[in-house]
């Protein structure tokens, strides 16, 4: 599998020059990318244009080099995580998991199977059974990467997604994606402003600049620092 | 990050469509057809003020006219001056504020037509109230009491409306009453600002733009609603509205342009008193626009 | 009201009795048994759900439109939504009775129903408006990203997340249509009757214990579901 961005461009309706001009990079598979760069740089932009939530002006996504302009963000083989959990205020922690193979059809018993092995995994399998609304941000946080993760997406985009719980919370978090990132060996995509979170998950830096048109770098492969 | 902010699409503004239609299709309708009739006379085509004329003219038309101006002022006033202290009240000791407002919105259930019965029930002469007094011996029986329902005056149709509208009122500025409001009205009350200079100086122009509307409203319903007329008035003054509706339900059709000449008489003194509750209340608008409010600073 | 629910269950309860001598429950089967009362109930409770339906259905869309645009459309928009509230009652229900009659629709279950959506659709809108303005729109952009098709997320997110608003928008929606008198009058041209206008018919010639029982079972449903409503929707502060 491929992902790769071409020539992509986008410019808001209230702005008066565009805010993506001719990105283009390839995601390498198996391998945690981290965008980096200062904030209004485009950084979340670029992730809603690969979900499919904002349609890019110029440049095509491309999936295996099918380029995927018409299908719709719920076609789309990618799951994001947002800076906010976004959970479903209505469903039980269980159920919230569970969100992306219901939408697929399977049966109540086995997507709740599916999904309290996914809690486990996240550290929080305690907590199944409890409403959204009483749980810590940084509990909130893992329910919404469990859900992420439950959809098997063949990318997870991540946009600042450790950015609105506290720094304790926070270091528990990004051993926590690593941990995950070592046993599933899922690709992802994570926009972050925090230089130490990206040196510290990233295999790879994709750093975006402002001041006038956008261009692009692909940092060469830096070596992480040490786990701590 | 910034979030997309995007234009309304078509699609999106194509949503607003069958409400509109509905609403202001029907409503604009209304008052296009009643100015039409009301300025037509039946089987001819021409056009005039010769309806007007004649309602005008009629015996008994100005009686009822200020009759029902009087009733829908008193009645509108006193929901709305009750509303305001009630709900400065609630801002200031919001003590048993929920169970009010369940009886707020009950009653607002209750249709006006039932409210009026109750009423009846309660205070006519041979009611609940003056079997109680009677029985206290505070009058002598039937005759002894006052008439407060069915009366010349009017008494009934004042009280209907005045305990039917202030609960609408109330209800709808409470939305403004939140914790932003009752800040203010704090330190209003430690820069030494009693209960009315607290109303009037925070209170009223912090629910202005609610208030002015749905005292507005209130207004609307009192000089043009039908059931509170008809179950609660008698038959010499009635009010316009009462007027109106036999008019209109007669089946004589030069009636039917007479009763829209009333609607439009109604129409147009509920604009005027519209424009007059506007002009009065200007300062409250300016000032609002102003982000601090020097009169608390000074006093 | 209390003294219209004892009034319900007593006959010839004269003055200057404060309480009744006796207590009966005759008047209420009698005026529930009459045929013309339960037919009129069950019209005025068909026509008040069709009401609330079509009005739910109607006002999500503009909801959810009004509460993403601008103050000016927006604005621009609930004024005309509330523009019948401040035209006199009865002028209003003359003129929207003679479209109706102009659209062929005088004294049908049709007409009446968009007869008692013109007060109704404002306070339907308003409500749902308030609650699509509250919510966080992106939690629909997460169900999507989650697989979630368009009917999904309508079925699995929006609906269940909006369940407070609709049923307090409903139930408002119900009792505006379920109160309105002389709209039902004048638009059903006497071939729609509901159970207020029996009421108003009672209250000349009809006994005392007949107008109280009817009184209440006009009040009673609607009182109770907006009260219950407004518990729903809880307190500002």
């Amino acid at each position: 599998m491929t992902l790769r961005l071409d020539r992509i461009r986008h410019q808001f309706a209230d702005a008066d020059h565009l805010l993506l001009d001719d990105i283009s990079f390839i995601l390498e598979q198996g391998e945690i990318t981290c965008v980096v760069g200062p904030s209004g740089v485009g950084k979340s932009t670029l992730l809603h244009i690969i979900a499919g939530l904002v349609l890019p002006d110029g440049g095509s996504v491309m999936l295996d080099d099918i380029a995927l302009d018409k299908v719709p963000t719920h076609r789309r083989p990618f799951t994001l995580l947002m800076q906010q959990p976004q959970l479903f205020a209505h469903l039980d922690v269980v159920d919230n998991v569970a969100f992306g193979l219901r939408v697929r059809g399977v049966g109540r018993k086995d997507r709740r199977e599916s999904a309290r092995a996914w809690l486990e995994l996240v550290g929080i399998a305690h907590l199944e059974k409890r409403a959204v609304v009483n749980l810590s941000g940084g509990e909130q946080q893992r329910v919404a990467l469990a859900r992420a993760l439950a959809a098997e997406p063949r990318v997870l985009l991540a946009d600042e997604p450790f950015a609105s719980v506290d720094a304790s919370a926070r270091h528990e978090l990004q051993t926590l994606l690593l941990e995950l990132h070592s046993t599933l060996g899922t690709t992802i995509l994570l926009v972050t402003h925090d230089d130490t979170e990206a040196r510290r998950l990233a295999h790879r830096m994709l750093e975006m600049h402002t001041g006038g048109p956008v261009e692009s770098t692909l940092l060469s492969r830096q070596s992480r620092t040490a786990p701590v | 990050m910034k979030r997309d902010r995007r234009r309304t699409s078509g699609r999106e503004l194509l949503g607003l469509v069958p409400v509109l239609l509905v609403v202001g299709g029907l409503s604009i309708a209304a008052l296009v057809d009643a100015l039409a009739s009301s300025i037509s006379a039946e089987g001819s085509d021409a056009v005039g003020l010769a309806v007007f004329r004649t309602v005008l003219g009629l015996p008994g038309f100005w009686a009822s006219f200020w009759f029902s101006l009087y009733v829908a002022l008193s009645g509108t006033l006193l929901a709305t001056a009750g509303a305001v202290v009630l709900g400065h009240r609630w801002c200031t000791r919001p003590r048993g504020r929920r169970t009010a407002q369940t009886l707020l919105h009950f009653n607002l259930g209750v249709p006006h037509l039932v409210w009026a019965v109750a009423l009846v029930a309660l205070l006519s002469p041979s009611g609940w109230l003056s079997r109680v007094t009677s029985l206290l011996g505070l009058d002598s029986g039937i005759d002894g009491f006052p008439v407060l329902v069915n009366d010349p005056y009017g008494i009934g149709i004042v009280l209907h409306l005045a305990s039917k509208e202030l609960p609408f009122v109330l209800l709808a500025t409470l939305p403004l009453t939140g914790v932003a409001t009752r800040r203010s009205l704090a330190q209003g009350a430690t820069l030494g600002a009693g209960t009315a200079s607290q109303i009037r100086h925070i209170y009223l122009p912090a629910i202005a733009p609610v208030l002015i509307p749905a005292t507005i409203a209130s207004f609307a319903f009192g000089l043009g609603g039908y059931e509170p007329g008809a179950a609660l008035g008698v038959q010499r003054p009635r009010t316009l509205a009462v007027v109106a509706l036999e008019w209109f339900r007669s089946p004589d059709l030069t009636m039917r342009h007479r009763a829209f000449a009333v609607a439009v008489v109604l129409m147009a003194t509920v604009a005027l008193a519209s424009v007059v509750l506007l002009a009065m209340t200007r300062s409250w608008w300016t000032m609002r626009a102003t982000p601090h409010r020097r009169e608390g600073v000074r006093a | 009201m209390l003294v219209l629910g004892v009034q319900a269950v007593s006959v010839r309860w004269f003055f200057p009795e404060v309480i009744p001598h006796s207590l009966t429950l005759q008047p209420l089967r009698s005026t529930v048994t009459d045929p013309n009362v339960a037919s009129s109930f069950v019209t005025g409770l068909c026509l008040s759900l069709a009401v609330t339906s079509v009005a739910i259905v109607l006002a999500w869309p503009a909801a959810r439109t009004l509460a993403g645009v601008g103050r000016g459309l927006g604005a621009a928009v609930v004024g005309v939504l509330f523009l019948p509230s401040l035209l006199p009652a009865v002028g209003l229900a003359m003129g929207v009775d003679v479209m109706l009659i102009r659209l062929g629709l005088a004294g049908t279950f049709v007409g009446v129903l968009l007869a008692h959506l013109v007060p109704t659709l404002p306070y339907v809108v308003a409500v749902l408006t308030a609650a699509f303005a509250r919510r966080d729109q992106r939690i629909e952009a997460q169900a999507a990203t989650l697989g979630a098709g368009p009917l999904q997320r309508l079925r699995l997110v929006t609906v269940p997340s909006m369940r407070g608003a609709l049923m307090v928008g409903a139930a408002l929606g119900f009792v505006v249509s379920w109160s309105q008198y002389t709209m039902t009058l004048l638009a059903g041209s006497g071939r729609v009757v509901t159970l207020t206008m029996v009421l108003f018919a009672a209250l000349s010639g009809g006994s005392p214990s007949t107008v109280a029982v009817l009184s209440l079972l006009v009040a009673l449903p609607a009182g109770a579901l907006l009260a219950a409503a407004g518990r729903m929707s809880g307190d500002p502060s």
